[in-house]
């Protein structure tokens, strides 16, 4: 349901940034996955998803961004998260995901972590 | 006291309907951002299981009911799947390593830990689940 989630790439000093926007939910989160895998396919193993307009992520999105986790982390890349709203964050924190991945207040923060 | 329903019979568009029929809910009750996404995310994780798990993937229908009263809202969400508790999944371990992460568990962990009340009801055809929580948190 592509009128619920969308998906801008950017780039910034070389690190690859994914703007999410909308919901992932069960009936989105096929197309997150498939933007992951894609840039994942093509050797991006390190990676910036901002979710400052990311108003909801249910398992199902928790699902797939582990699944592309565990992908880069193979390739001791790396998959940063910046600006997580209030919803996504307390579910981020009750699932304990909180502690599975770089967690910035902003993009140019978690450009500035990788970077270091 | 109000009450809403829908009955969501396509697997496909389930979970965009349920997310519509819950947003037009919270808009017209005017309820809290919080207890928006304990709503959203619990009515998900169950409607989600039964799918998957109750149905397979296969046709069937699934009852959601919301009822605002007395300053609680309740979410039951009935199936005509096989019968099956889906409060004995044992807990997902949220302190694993991402080794060790599994997904499985997550949405019921979800579920418990958003929702004050939670039980399970067998019906001679299936399965409710009853999930309830305090419009306010003054009375959870």
């Amino acid at each position: 349901m592509e009128d619920h989630l969308s998906i801008q790439e950017r780039e910034i000093s070389g690190i690859t940034i994914l703007d999410i926007s909308g919901r992932i939910d069960a009936a989105t989160s096929s197309h997150i996955e498939g933007e992951l895998g894609k840039k994942i396919d093509t050797g991006v193993t390190t990676l910036i998803l901002n979710m400052k307009d990311l108003s909801y992520i249910s398992s199902s999105g928790l699902r797939v961004i582990l699944a592309a986790l565990k992908r880069v982390k193979a390739e001791e890349g790396t998959i940063a998260l910046a600006t997580l709203q209030p919803g996504p964050g307390e579910v981020f924190k009750m699932t304990g995901f909180d502690r599975l991945f770089p967690i910035s207040p902003s993009v140019e923060q978690a450009v500035e972590k990788l970077k270091s | 006291m109000a009450v809403y329903q829908i009955n969501l019979e396509d697997a496909i568009t389930a979970v965009t309907q349920l997310a519509e029929f819950l947003s037009d809910i919270i808009e017209k009750e005017s309820i809290s951002f919080e207890v928006e996404n304990a709503m959203q995310l619990s009515a998900e994780e169950a409607v989600v299981n039964i799918i998957t798990h109750g149905y397979n993937g296969k046709p069937g229908m699934i009852e959601v009911t919301c009822e605002i009263a007395d300053g609680f809202v309740t979410l039951t969400i009935c199936d005509e799947a096989p019968h099956f508790n889906p409060l004995t999944i044992p807990p997902a371990d949220v302190d694993a390593g991402i080794d060790e992460r599994r997904i499985g568990g997550l949405g019921v962990h979800l579920i418990r830990s958003l929702m004050d009340k939670v039980r399970y009801k067998q019906t001679d055809s299936g399965n409710c689940l009853i999930m309830q929580k305090a419009l306010s948190s003054s009375l959870s």
